[in-house]
């Protein structure tokens, strides 16, 4: 036996070494920069009332003047629907509460969201009026400063590094001399930390996967979209199944209980009053 | 783009006595600033900052380079100099003194692809949570010594690695193991994990709550975890590991090389290894999960009537201890015809020559005198397996089947040259087992989106035996020749089928389940002294045995969950019908029918997402296990004649359970502890008796046997800074019963307490150390006497990272026995030097066993008998090898 390994040993340097490459599609954006991938934690309250802090990932990717931020499980679910149609599987193991991505070009922005079976898109041009601060510390192992803003009605504190010179950060932030590393709101509802940077060879700069095409996306501003977003959110599940099949002939017939089985209690729940959005200055509208 | 900055000033009056002149001295400021490369080509997207201080404490303003690299910044202040940088990602920062006037500035920046590489390493991220999926990021936990994706594996948290490669998530096997969400190699995983080097994995993702059949995917609750490798894209198209060791004694050696080739459609695993190093490879390719619950109630136990010799040494590595010759290819081979139905093909081949040489003494204490068993021997087992398999599965969201076809052949051939109380006793047994089985399992909806499941195994086996005894043995029995014979055969046919269904009602889940299986087997055995069985061709020295047996179960399981309860019955109607005929003695043909009722009730409260806690109660009432029905006698092993009961045992069990669970997995901690209390009854009590050559007797009396006892385990897992892994358990136990020996009753209480401490540190520092210590406390008594014994091990490795291309590991492997007669204690050490001279391959020289010592003890005690034994070591080892990843 000894001596079968001889040929065991030769067979293993005789093993191919033919390599693949993925494909990658083209994107817009400045030709010498590179692309980074930043990855936050999120940690949000969907509702005044949660009694724990929700977390979820999201991407940052960007290359100069340009990034998409978006949520990591709709990101995937995009990538799939490249190829396929999304799965139970996927969509369970995928799953974001939000589902909104927003594609940055210098200092404009799309923000892309669905609400119901119905996409929409607006514009946004984004000059945040920061103010430096004085304070410094170390978080994730960068040296960072703080600095704050007021956006969306809500007064955010960010902290940012003059280590990573980017201009960009998570959600609708930019505009720092650095890349915003963490970003608290004052309530500490929303709060964005990085938990990963890396560079990459090629990323996709847009949001891959639509609902529905260009011209037939319902096409909005901020302001609007944020009082629909609203009042959407604050609907019972039956009042948004209706809505959602408002222009259907009839309404499709849901069964849906909470853990305990409870059918009506769960199906009536209104949210208008616990719903703590990102943006919440559509309310004194 | 500009951005203008306002300081604030904190004391209002300083503002009015000091601030009107220091505002009356502002200026307006104006910077044009141009950013270019060396080759004067312009940069975009440059920050500039200006500030009061070298230290840039005070940011004045900033701005952005537009994409012609240029911008202008306008700002006031009263100083006389500023601070001026520009920064880019990909180049290095430049910082100039200016003075504070309206000006043009020019930087010309150099690119510095280290300041990139030193940035973007420091925010790590070692596992992403996405709901019931934690992906780990290999690149992040592994350490730098960490070969094959199994060293990584073991890495974390709430993960244990048992010997045999199978892996435990918070104690419980995993169900799965797949490569990029395919199951290629199922229960034969450790082919994979011991062969994937750990640079190819990208992550490992921890599914839990995970349903492989898609049908099930929001329709049946789950307790699996499943593990996933995501293999990082761009490896070459045939991939994988291969090591060789070369060495003294003349000629010590290893091969083994796992080459993968993973495509979309196309997955193949080959797996060629040998050594006669000290590892056995009789376990690869083996299954590791537990597979379909239903499933293997259903199929038939193909244990051997007469034991094989004994080759494995216990409490230190094989390396040590194992003499062998091992040889083993494996080839796994998953054909995907589309996105849900797949075809699997599995070939096995294992040779394996195997030997130990132990010498032991076991004190049998009984209420008149001691008796004892001094036995030396050296056990040879070789052992030649082959196995085919072909699997179909068809993975769809509305149907479910799987076929699973497999033949496997097993020879043995074990040789035992003992001296038991100063005999020379020679002991040959050799089994051929021949075994085909084929098994489908169906899952489809009907009533409205319910699930239904349903199986069917087939098998057919068969298994020859003969062991050979030298000088003979038993002669008051069996008269006195130069050999006892004892061989056996078993022909069986066996087939079942499952049915399962999935239903809600009175807002609870329900599963049914019906059960039915047939065994009919022919058990033909006989034992002689000397050339034929003339002399003892009468039951019950040769037995033709036939059975029939018909089994039923049908229960019913509901989970009731209301607020943080959960309550799950699953009582349970066992039916029998069990025909028997002896065809050489009509006393042993029956034909008896039980009808039993087994409920089963667990409650657990979930307190918050970590802690869980609960009790169950479960009631059993078994039969004796149909490799024992037969009453003829049995050479079970060269020292131990047995003859089981002409009856069938019915044995009665109560178990009372609970039991705790804590689960974080953002910190990183689990804890987890059970205990059981249990009460058994049986109808008959075993009789032993033991000679003056040490020769074992046993039989079954129709005598009543009652046992009791508890048993506690404990668990806490941690992972502390993220590389230092923390495994602590503990445990309890204790178990009486009662037996015959020699013609005395006697009533046994056995105690056991153990502690097991498992640490590893590897912070990529200069080094890496990891720990396991275990203690087993033995206490075993009797009415007339007691004895206990003690176990202390410890094994520890040391990893000093003398440069980034060198290692050198120190190991040490320590055990220390203690019974009230004597105490042992035996330290092995081995050393290996590596060297790394490119990413793929590192060379290694090690020396094992370095102080040559020749043997260890261990000591064990159990009911009214305490043993020593010493197992023989493989001499002093110098080898020299490389790992290469291709």
């Amino acid at each position: 036996m000894k001596y079968l390994l001889i040929p065991l040993l030769i067979l293993t340097f005789l093993l191919g070494s033919v390599n693949y490459e993925e494909s990658q599609p083209i994107e817009r954006g400045a030709e010498n920069e590179k692309y980074y991938s930043v990855l936050y934690l999120a940690t949000f309250k969907p509702h005044l009332t949660s009694k724990n802090h929700r977390k979820e990932y999201a991407n940052l990717y960007l290359k100069g003047n340009t990034s998409i931020f978006q949520w990591y499980g709709i990101r995937k679910q995009d990538s799939i629907q490249l190829h396929r149609k999304l799965e139970n599987e996927d969509v369970s193991k995928y799953y974001s509460l939000e589902q909104y991505a927003i594609e940055f070009y210098n200092n404009q922005l799309t923000y892309y969201d669905n609400i119901g079976y119905d996409e929409y898109e607006y514009k946004e041009k984004i000059n945040h009026q920061w103010k430096l601060g004085d304070k410094s510390k170390n978080i994730a192992g960068y040296n960072c400063k703080n600095a704050f803003v007021d956006y969306g009605g809500r007064s955010w504190e960010a902290w940012y590094t003059l280590e990573i010179p980017i201009n960009a950060g998570p959600y609708k932030f930019k505009g720092l001399p650095g890349l915003i590393i963490k970003i608290t709101d004052s309530t500490y509802s929303y709060d964005f930390e990085v938990t990963e940077i890396k560079n990459k060879k090629k990323l996709i700069l847009k949001k891959t996967y639509h609902e529905m095409s260009d011209k037939d996306r319902y096409q909005t501003n901020r302001s609007s979209f944020n009082l629909l977003k609203h009042r959407f959110k604050s609907m019972s599940f039956n009042e948004r199944i209706s809505y959602m099949n408002r222009n259907k002939e009839a309404n499709q017939e849901v069964v849906f209980t909470d853990e305990n089985g409870n059918e009506a209690s769960f199906r009536d729940i209104k949210f208008s009053k616990t719903l703590n959005l990102i943006e919440i200055d559509h309310e004194s509208k | 783009m500009k951005i203008k900055l306002f300081r604030i000033n904190k004391h209002i009056l300083t503002v009015f006595f000091f601030g009107i002149p220091f505002f009356c001295l502002s200026q307006n400021i104006e910077l044009f600033v141009t950013v270019k490369d060396s080759i004067t080509k312009p940069i975009a997207f440059s920050t500039i900052i200006v500030s009061d201080s070298k230290e840039e404490n005070n940011i004045i303003a900033f701005a952005s380079s537009n994409s012609k690299g240029q911008f202008t910044l306008a700002f006031e202040t009263a100083l006389d100099s500023l601070w001026v940088s520009c920064r880019h990602i990909s180049h290095k920062t430049i910082q100039k003194k200016i003075k504070a006037t309206s000006q043009s500035i020019n930087f010309i920046m150099q690119e510095s692809p280290d300041q990139l590489k030193e940035v973007l390493v420091k925010a790590k991220k070692n596992f992403t949570v996405k709901g019931d999926t934690i992906s780990y990021h290999v690149d992040n936990i592994k350490s730098e010594k960490d070969y094959t994706i199994e060293e990584v594996i073991s890495r974390i948290p709430g993960i244990k690695i048992e010997d045999n490669g199978q892996i435990k998530y918070n104690g419980k096997a995993i169900s799965h193991l797949y490569i990029n969400g395919l199951d290629l190699l199922e229960g034969g995983y450790n082919i994979a994990t011991r062969g994937i080097p750990a640079s190819a994995v990208k992550d490992i993702d921890v599914m839990r709550k995970h349903n492989h059949s898609r049908i099930d995917i929001g329709r049946t609750e789950s307790d699996d975890v499943a593990l996933n490798l995501e293999i990082k894209k761009g490896q070459n198209l045939v991939f994988g590991t291969a090591r060789g060791d070369i060495g003294d004694p003349f000629l010590t050696t290893l091969g083994e090389t796992t080459p993968l080739y993973l495509k979309d459609n196309v997955q193949n695993v080959t797996s060629l290894k040998a050594n006669n190093i000290g590892k056995s490879l009789k376990n690869l390719g083996e299954s590791l999960i537990s597979g379909d619950i239903h499933l293997n109630s259903l199929q038939f136990q193909t244990d051997n009537l007469i034991q094989l010799p004994n080759v494995t040494g216990v409490n230190l590595s094989n390396l040590y201890w194992l003499d062998n010759e091992s040889l083993a290819a494996t080839n796994n081979t998953l054909v995907k015809i589309n996105e849900t139905d797949l075809i699997k093909i599995n070939l096995l081949y294992n040779n394996g020559n195997e030997q130990i040489s132990n010498s032991s003494t076991t004190t049998f204490i009984d209420d008149s005198s001691n008796n004892t068993i001094n036995n030396q021997s050296r056990n040879i087992l070789e052992t030649e397996k082959i196995e085919i398999g072909l699997k179909n599965e068809l993975n769809r969201d509305d149907f479910y089947f799987k076929n699973n076809l497999q033949l496997k052949n097993i020879r043995n051939q074990g040789v035992s040259n003992n001296i038991l109380n100063s005999s020379t006793i020679n002991n040959n047994v050799n089994s051929e087992q021949l075994h085909l089985v084929n098994s489908s399992i169906l899952k489809n909806t009907i009533f409205d989106d319910k699930i239904i499941k349903s199986g069917l195994s087939i098998e057919l086996h068969q298994n020859e035996e003969l062991s050979k005894t030298t000088p003979s043995l038993y002669t008051d029995l069996l008269g006195n020749y130069n050999t006892t014979t004892q061989t056996a055969t078993q022909k069986a046919f066996n087939a079942g089928a499952f049915t399962t269904i999935n239903f809600n009602l009175f807002s609870m889940n329900w599963k049914a389940s019906q059960e039915l299986s047939f065994l009919t087997r022919t058990i033909e055995t006989s034992i002689f002294n000397g050339p034929n069985n003339s002399q003892t061709s009468t039951f019950p020295f040769t037995g033709n045995h036939d059975l029939n047996h018909l089994k039923t179960i049908t229960s019913l399981e509901s989970i009731l969950k209301k607020d943080n309860w959960k309550i799950t019955l699953r009582p349970s109607l066992n039916y029998h019908d069990i025909q028997t005929d002896e065809v050489l003695n009509d006393d042993f043909d029956f034909n008896k029918s039980y009808l039993f009722f087994n409920p089963d009730a667990t409650i657990g409260y979930k307190w918050n997402s970590k802690w869980y806690t609960g009790a169950s109660y479960r009631r059993r009432l078994s039969l004796t296990d149909d490799n024992n029905l037969f009453n003829s006698f049995i050479l079970r092993s060269f020292n131990n004649l047995n003859r089981f009961p002409n009856e069938i045992n019915v044995t009665r069990s109560n178990n009372y359970g609970v039991f705790l669970s804590y689960s974080d997995i953002l910190n990183s901690l689990f804890i987890k502890a059970n205990l059981d209390i249990f009460n058994n009854q049986s109808d008959f009590t075993f009789s032993t008796s033991l000679d003056q050559d040490g020769l074992l007797q046993t039989e079954a009396l129709e005598i009543p046997n009652k046992s009791n006892g508890y048993k506690f385990t404990t668990n806490i897992s941690k992972t502390i800074f993220s590389l230092i892994k923390l495994d602590a358990s503990a445990g309890a136990e204790q178990f009486n019963t009662e037996q015959f020996f020699n013609n005395s009753f006697i009533e046994n209480q056995n105690d056991r307490y153990s502690t097991t401490l498992e640490m590893a540190i590897d912070q990529g520092t200069w080094y890496g150390f990891s720990i396991l210590s275990s203690y087993f406390y033995n206490n075993s008594k009797t009415s007339f006497s007691q004895a206990n014994s003690r176990f202390l091990s410890n094994k520890m490795t040391l990893d000093l990272y003398t440069s980034s291309k060198t290692r050198i590991q120190l190991g040490m492997e320590n055990i220390n026995s203690y019974t009230a007669e004597q105490n042992n204690s035996n330290t092995l050490v081995n050393m290996s030097f590596y060297y790394k001279p490119s990413k793929k391959l590192f060379l290694r020289l090690s020396l094992n066993n370095i102080f040559n010592e020749e043997f260890y003890s261990t000591t064990f005690s159990n009911a009214n008998s305490i043993s020593i034994s010493q197992f023989g070591l493989r001499p002093r080892q110098i080898t020299a090898g490389f790992n290469y990843t291709f």
